[in-house]
């Protein structure tokens, strides 16, 4: 009955895998290179395209697993870090997607729509971060502790309270505009956040040194990627540490590449057996 | 060479600049501040009777121009420019500048106006003035600077139209017409010759400043609405060409100061925009009609940005723009900036005035007007600049013309300001310091630049040098007083005065410690 168990596992395993892993590494693929292709070639669809091309890779195994469900089989912290990796992946779309059309194509802001024009919205970004910052914290009390799951859940509210602090600025700033029957601006055109050109603490720093240069001058679409960027690293790395990368290639698991193995060692743990 | 000395006088001190309202205020021409009567007027500062203190020349658009004779003690009489023998008021003013035009020892006043036509008043020596056109001039000016291009001695000037207001005020005439541009004059054979360097212009400010090195002086010329500044440099044989010295500028350039705020005799560049000088969200959303139709297409890595930009020469001809890193980017709808010793601490402060009133853009506010405080800056140890708003300059008045000048000759620079619909003031200084004043003034009798324009003064101290270039122009529609002045830090001697004029050659002068008025008379034999 064991083997039999055993081989049933195995071949659910590799269903499972059939519909994450290589689904999920192949829009994760064709999203990079759809956005690697739109800043080479100044193509906004293209990176309209490739970013949302990668934001499904980072959702769908989260969506795969939840229509077989398989889902919430899981341990909760593994399910939670999924899901979250999922948002943030979706979230690094349209980030790169912005940076690439200010960057690359020159467009000036009132034409930066990222992936699309629903996320220029502050309570958006607010929301999301708020939501995949409950979903760390409660991931790291479930059993995915350590330094570095620590330092992702850290980010990650830092980030959102950023996200705060512009939230509230740009109420203010459409408060103060509606009174002075104004246009609303949208909130690339709204007022500067902590970090960055024109934030807080560049105006409050008593000097500039190089080390802060981009903590100070980098302009809203540069520190948001940079947010993303690590909005997705850490917490990856942090699955990694805790042990989901080491059960996914014991399990056999493991994708083919190691860097494929980053991007996709939550998904890994989420479709091995046990 | 003759030198003298006079002492500057000892005044008390309070630790704060101290607000004197001047009988002038200029106004628009129309109830509604309209485009571009919005710019306001210029202002001169620069002895005219003789007696050795500067009187102030206010320009109007409505009335006519005020002459305000310095009795001392920031007391001021206050005379229409007009012309003695019968003719037309000064009005409509636009550039004021004081200087010797016809070479008679006396200073004269030199206006420009919206119309683009230049006016020369001649001092009659008696507190009166007689008013002719400037025929050599028939291209439209605007900005105007008066210098000695060539060193050769003759007094020389330069113009800067700005299209914009001529095409509102005259339409087609203006588009259909030779256009106007930046037009320098030199002396040929006793008379000016217009050499045109380009046909169209939305010059706000013009300033002489060495931007390759070389020792030559470059004519800068600020633009408004986004047309790049541009530089020409003068060749040996009196030819001008472009140059672009500058890899990032201010996108509507207002005004210049040129200082030397290393202290490492090289002289640095700073070109006011228009930022706000707060991003709290109210400030931001009573600028929102600016950002979100003019500025909101400016692309990120465009060399031209709307904001202050600060061209610090590192190396000789070699400059690192440095405004948002020093924190002197943003400081509001800027028009006049100067840089000036204000509290003599042996380093160039930086004093930036502004305010915007315009029917058509900013109906939203009340009065039509976006009130912000002026900004003065005290240069920081670390290369940054601190806000002193305790020094007592922060007027919510809406600055244009804006002048440093030691009014009461008491070493320390006083600050005149000519704003649009609130009366023109004078900050008298009286700020507390431990340093010392030291001022110098030029004089080339036999010449038709007097005063000595564009001659550097170098004082060496016992450490270091301090810097200063002699003229009669600068920032935003202003005549400056061709005195030069030195803050001597504490516990520092002036060792000597060095002055290399303008055609080349140089006088030592030995020092004559602080606290003095230094005359150089130079002799036929320097």
């Amino acid at each position: 009955m064991i083997g039999h168990d055993s081989t049933q596992s195995a071949r659910r395993v590799i269903l499972l895998q059939r519909v994450t892993v290589w689904p999920t590494a192949l829009l994760l693929a064709v999203g990079g290179g759809l956005l690697l292709t739109g800043l080479v070639l100044r193509s906004n669809a293209a990176l309209r395209w490739g970013g949302a091309v990668l934001g499904l890779g980072g959702a769908w195994p989260s969506l795969a697993l939840l229509f077989t469900g398989r889902l919430f089989a899981r341990p909760k912290h593994q399910v939670l870090l999924l899901v979250a990796v999922g948002a943030q992946i979706v979230q690094l779309g349209h980030h790169l997607v912005a940076w690439g059309q200010t960057s690359r194509l020159d467009m000036a802001l009132p034409h930066v729509t990222g992936v699309g024009s629903l996320f220029l919205h502050e309570w958006v970004g607010l929301f999301w971060l708020a939501l995949v910052s409950a979903a760390l914290l409660i991931a790291r009390r479930s059993g995915c502790v350590g330094w570095m799951m620590t330092a992702a859940c850290a980010w990650t509210v830092l980030h959102t309270l950023e996200h705060l602090y512009l939230l509230v600025q740009f109420a203010r700033l459409t408060t103060a505009v509606d009174n002075f029957g104004l246009t609303r601006p949208n909130a690339l055109n709204g007022s500067p956040g902590i970090l960055g050109r024109d934030g807080w603490l560049a105006i409050h720093a008593s000097s500039m040194r190089w080390w802060a240069g981009p903590l100070l001058a980098a302009p809203r679409v540069t520190v948001h990627l940079g947010w993303a960027v690590g909005d997705v690293a850490l917490p990856i790395v942090a699955s990694v540490r805790c042990g989901a990368w080491k059960r996914a290639q014991a399990a056999g698991d493991a994708p083919p590449h190691r860097g494929l193995a980053a991007a996709t060692a939550t998904m890994s743990e989420s479709v091995s057996p046990g | 060479m003759v030198v003298s000395s006079d002492p500057l006088r000892t005044t008390e001190c309070s630790g704060t600049f101290v607000e004197h309202r001047l009988r002038h205020m200029t106004r628009a021409r129309t109830g509604d501040v309209l485009p571009f009567d919005t710019n306001g007027s210029g202002l001169a500062v620069g002895d005219l009777d003789g007696d050795g203190l500067p009187e102030i020349v206010l320009g109007d658009l409505r009335r006519s121009a005020s002459v305000l004779w310095n009795h001392g003690r920031f007391t001021f009489e206050r005379t229409a420019l007009t012309d003695s023998a019968g003719g037309l008021d000064e009005t409509n003013t636009r550039s004021v500048v004081i200087v010797d035009v016809d070479a008679d020892g006396r200073n004269d006043i030199v206006t420009t106006h919206t119309g683009g036509g230049v006016s020369v008043w001649t001092n009659t020596g008696d507190r009166t003035f007689r008013s002719s056109s400037f025929d050599a001039v028939s291209t439209p000016a605007y900005s105007m600077l008066w210098d000695d291009f060539d060193g050769d001695g003759d007094l020389e000037f330069a113009t800067g139209s700005y299209d914009a207001l001529l095409e509102r005020e005259q339409g087609n005439s203006f588009l259909l017409g030779s256009g106007a541009g930046v037009v320098v004059y030199e002396k040929v054979a006793g008379l000016y010759q217009p050499n045109r360097l380009i046909r169209a212009a939305q010059s706000l400010a013009l300033v002489m400043f060495d931007t390759n090195g070389d020792g030559r002086r470059e004519l800068v010329v600020g633009n408004d609405f986004g047309v790049p500044d541009a530089v020409y440099s003068r060749s040996q044989g009196g030819s001008w060409s472009a140059v672009e010295p500058f890899t990032r500028i201010s996108r509507n350039t207002m005004a210049f100061a040129v200082g030397d705020v290393g202290n490492d005799g090289l002289l640095d560049l700073f070109a006011t925009d228009m930022k706000p000088s707060s991003r709290d969200p109210e400030t931001v959303a009573a600028w929102m009609p600016l950002l979100s139709t003019r500025f909101d297409r400016v692309l990120p890595g465009d060399s031209q940005q709307p904001e202050n930009a600060f061209q610090r020469q590192t190396r000789p001809g070699q400059f690192s723009e440095r405004a948002y890193a020093t924190g002197i980017d943003a400081t509001g709808w800027s028009w006049s900036a100067q840089f000036g010793d204000l509290d003599l601490d042996g380093h160039e402060d930086l004093y930036v005035v502004n305010g915007m009133i315009d029917h058509e853009l900013l109906g939203h506010l009340r009065n039509d007007e976006l009130a912000e405080p002026n900004v003065v800056f005290a240069a920081g140890r670390a290369g940054r600049f601190r806000r002193k708003p305790e020094w007592g300059l922060g007027s919510r008045a809406s600055g244009r013309a804006m002048a440093m000048v030691d009014l009461d000759l008491d070493g320390r620079l006083d600050i005149v300001v000519n704003n649009l619909e609130s009366p023109a003031v004078v900050f008298a200084n009286k700020l507390c310091s431990p340093g010392a004043a030291l001022e110098v003034d030029l004089r080339w009798p036999g010449r038709g630049n007097k005063q000595a324009l564009g001659a550097v003064v170098v004082a060496k101290l016992d450490t270091g040098m301090l810097q200063r270039t002699v003229t009669a122009t600068g920032g935003y529609l202003t005549g400056l007083d061709a005195r030069v002045h030195f803050g001597i830090p504490a516990g520092r001697t002036v060792q000597e005065l060095l002055v290399v004029w303008p055609d080349g050659h140089t006088s030592a002068v030995d020092s004559r410690g602080t606290g003095h008025l230094v005359t150089i008379t130079r002799t036929a034999a320097p």
